[in-house]
């Protein structure tokens, strides 16, 4: 952690952060340990020095390849991990960035305090995964996953069930289904509940880490065209990561792409799109274009038999 | 063929219902569905390899002129893997983290064919080697974790292919992969299928992943197969209103320019039904734009609006 003095100073200085953007990620940097046990470590920087700005009601759309490094500013962002320099704000609030003696709260007072403080920071952050279900406990029922964000908040037993069903109402999933164990609920099901327990406690910023990747297309097109609709009706922010530069180019207000853990281009999603600068954005789209012929090979729009 | 689930609390669900599919040899035939549509259910019951609840009530799978559902126990044994073999979804959950790669590949053969520890090995290495590794030997001591998904899917299929099987169920062997690595994977299992003349089975919610690879595609909805054609017939000239959905989606993922900013995506409205609660009729017909009144009354048989084509749709007949 050689970088500590370092980013202690840093913290101090006034931070140029405009206070307009909902999410600000300032010279992000995070490294793992990989190897041995004592010996033969080696320190592997999965982010380095990544700098993001996203406007309220905006959608920045974060792409790269696996081990790309997204994931992990994605994990810095809803505060699954600590970044090991640099500093994180969120409508104005600074959520991440050493303060010494405190890890990233920002209010040192009393711990109690703090660690209200840092709930209600928590809440305007909520994250979508992949496979969601891995991400809900599968003897809890839909109800129990989406209350127990409230749950723990404090709210009371009546607020909660009227929250849980204005969510699963606004993901589209039917309030009668909320007593049915998670397991009942097909991938595009679980994938609109896990979205309702992410708006039950009124984020500010969704994080979605892949939230599209592995469904089928009608499913994918169902939850994007939700998003849309939800964001729209929330005004939300949105951070979305994934390595499909095609799909989320369609959701994002700009692009911002990484590879070996720093972020080789950015820019509006059509300029992204249209003239692409670095060899990594023309590889990802290479990808893009051809899972496209693909789908025009088989829907007729250039020709080919099937091979014999 | 029809397969069901019991429930915990004493009810059936029928996941497949019904079906009927023939093989031919050396033949690629995808099965294309959404997810919980029955196809993996299907995948499984063909090889006994569903769990204890669940159980296959009906029908038979012919395999060489025998009925694999009616065989013992050690017979279906000497077919899994040499005969027939599976490539799985996510291999990281079916190779055995505590042995390496070869050995995995290795006791595939001690099971099946009768060769002394050397040509084992000697054998194992042909095979990463054809599966595309560079470095065959260093694989071979390789753990699990220490490979990528996309390694781990070549160990898999070259476990699959070690004892040269006549039929390959692929169950989603590229969802969990980036579009390079599918398109890799794909590749090599159109060579494999080439090179040693094996039949493939393979499962998907993606229609892209049977381009230029499937001879043949299913179209299953909610437990049934609705419609079966040629690669090119079902995708170039689909029949039934929900592949034509389908397509359309597809085909509106591909446009000329590149797209940006926030658009609406394609799809279908709704969602398949829940297999405990099936629609009475024809299954699609809530979500179907040319729904008649028959549709809710009962379920369309198979007709033949072209040779070889049946769709299972009170549109081409009655």
């Amino acid at each position: 952690m050689g970088n500590d003095s370092k980013s202690d100073l840093k913290s101090n200085l006034p931070s140029p952060v405009s206070a307009d953007a909902m999410l600000r990620v300032r010279a992000v940097s995070k490294r793992y340990v990989r190897g041995g046990l004592l010996w033969n470590r080696t320190q592997v920087a999965a982010v380095d020095g990544v700098d993001l700005e996203i406007p309220p009601g905006r959608t920045l759309a974060l792409v790269g390849e696996s081990g790309s490094g997204k994931s992990t500013v994605a994990r810095c962002v809803a505060r699954l991990e600590e970044p090991d320099a640099g500093e994180i704000w969120i409508a104005g609030e600074r959520i991440a960035g050493r303060i010494p003696g405190n890890l990233g709260s920002p209010q040192p007072d009393s711990a109690r305090q703090s660690a209200r403080a840092n709930l209600l920071l928590r809440n305007q952050v909520q994250m979508v995964f992949q496979d969601s279900i891995t991400s809900m406990n599968p003897r809890f029922t839909a109800r129990r996953v989406i209350e127990e964000p409230l749950l723990i908040m404090g709210v009371s037993a009546q607020l909660r069930r009227d929250a849980a069903r204005t969510a699963v109402n606004e993901v589209g999933l039917s309030a009668d289904w909320l007593d049915r164990s998670v397991m009942e609920f097909s991938g595009g099901q679980r994938q609109r509940l896990a979205i309702a327990r992410a708006l039950v406690v009124r984020p500010k910023l969704l994080v979605l880490d892949e939230a599209l990747t592995g469904l089928d297309l009608s499913t994918q097109g169902q939850i994007a065209n939700l998003l849309l609709d939800l964001q729209a009706a929330h005004s939300l922010t949105y951070l979305l990561i994934s390595h499909d530069l095609a799909l989320v180019a369609r959701m994002a207000d700009t692009i911002a792409v990484m590879a070996k853990g720093r972020i080789v281009e950015k820019g509006p999603a059509f300029e992204i799109m249209t003239a692409p600068k670095h060899e990594e954005t023309l590889r990802l789209l290479s990808w893009a274009r051809a899972a496209q012929s693909n789908l025009a090979l088989i829907s007729g729009t250039a020709v080919s038999g099937p091979s014999a | 063929m029809s397969v069901s689930y019991a429930l915990q609390d004493g009810t059936q669900i029928r996941a497949v219902d019904d079906l009927s599919l023939a093989v031919r040899s050396v033949e690629v035939v995808g099965i294309l569905g959404e997810s919980g549509c029955g196809k993996s259910t299907l995948a499984n019951a063909i090889l006994r390899l569903l769990p204890g609840h669940a159980g296959c009530e009906r029908g038979a799978v012919y395999f060489r002129g025998r009925d694999l559902l009616r065989m013992s126990e050690a017979n279906l044994r000497a077919i899994r893997g040499r005969d027939i073999s599976v490539v799985p979804q996510d291999p990281a959950l079916t190779l055995n983290p505590v042995l390496n790669a070869g050995s995995q590949i290795a006791e595939v053969l001690r099971a099946h064919l009768p060769l002394r520890a050397n040509e084992r090995r000697a054998r194992v290495l042909e095979l990463l080697a054809e599966v595309g590794f560079d470095r065959p030997e260093e694989i071979y001591g390789a753990y699990p974790h220490q490979l990528s998904g996309g390694q781990r899917q070549r160990v898999a299929i070259a476990q699959a292919i070690s004892c040269e099987p006549a039929l390959l169920i692929a169950d989603e062997p590229t969802s969990k992969l980036d579009a390079p690595l599918q398109a890799e994977i794909i590749a090599l299992l159109g060579r494999i299928r080439r090179e040693h003349g094996i039949a493939i089975v393979m499962i998907s919610h993606d229609p892209a992943v049977f381009a230029g690879f499937a001879d043949r595609v299913a179209v299953m909805y909610a437990g049934r197969v609705v419609e079966i054609g040629t690669t090119a017939q079902i995708f170039r000239n689909p029949l039934h209103p929900y592949t034509q959905a389908l397509v359309q989606i597809a085909r509106s993922e591909v446009g000329a320019a590149p797209r940006a900013g926030r658009m609406r995506f394609a799809a279908i409205d709704g969602e398949a039904p829940d297999p405990s609660c099936l629609p009475a009729g024809c299954r699609f017909h809530p979500r179907c734009p040319d729904r008649m009144e028959v549709c809710s009354q009962r379920y369309p048989q198979a007709f033949l609006p072209e040779p070889s084509r049946p769709v299972n749709c009170f549109k081409y007949g009655e």
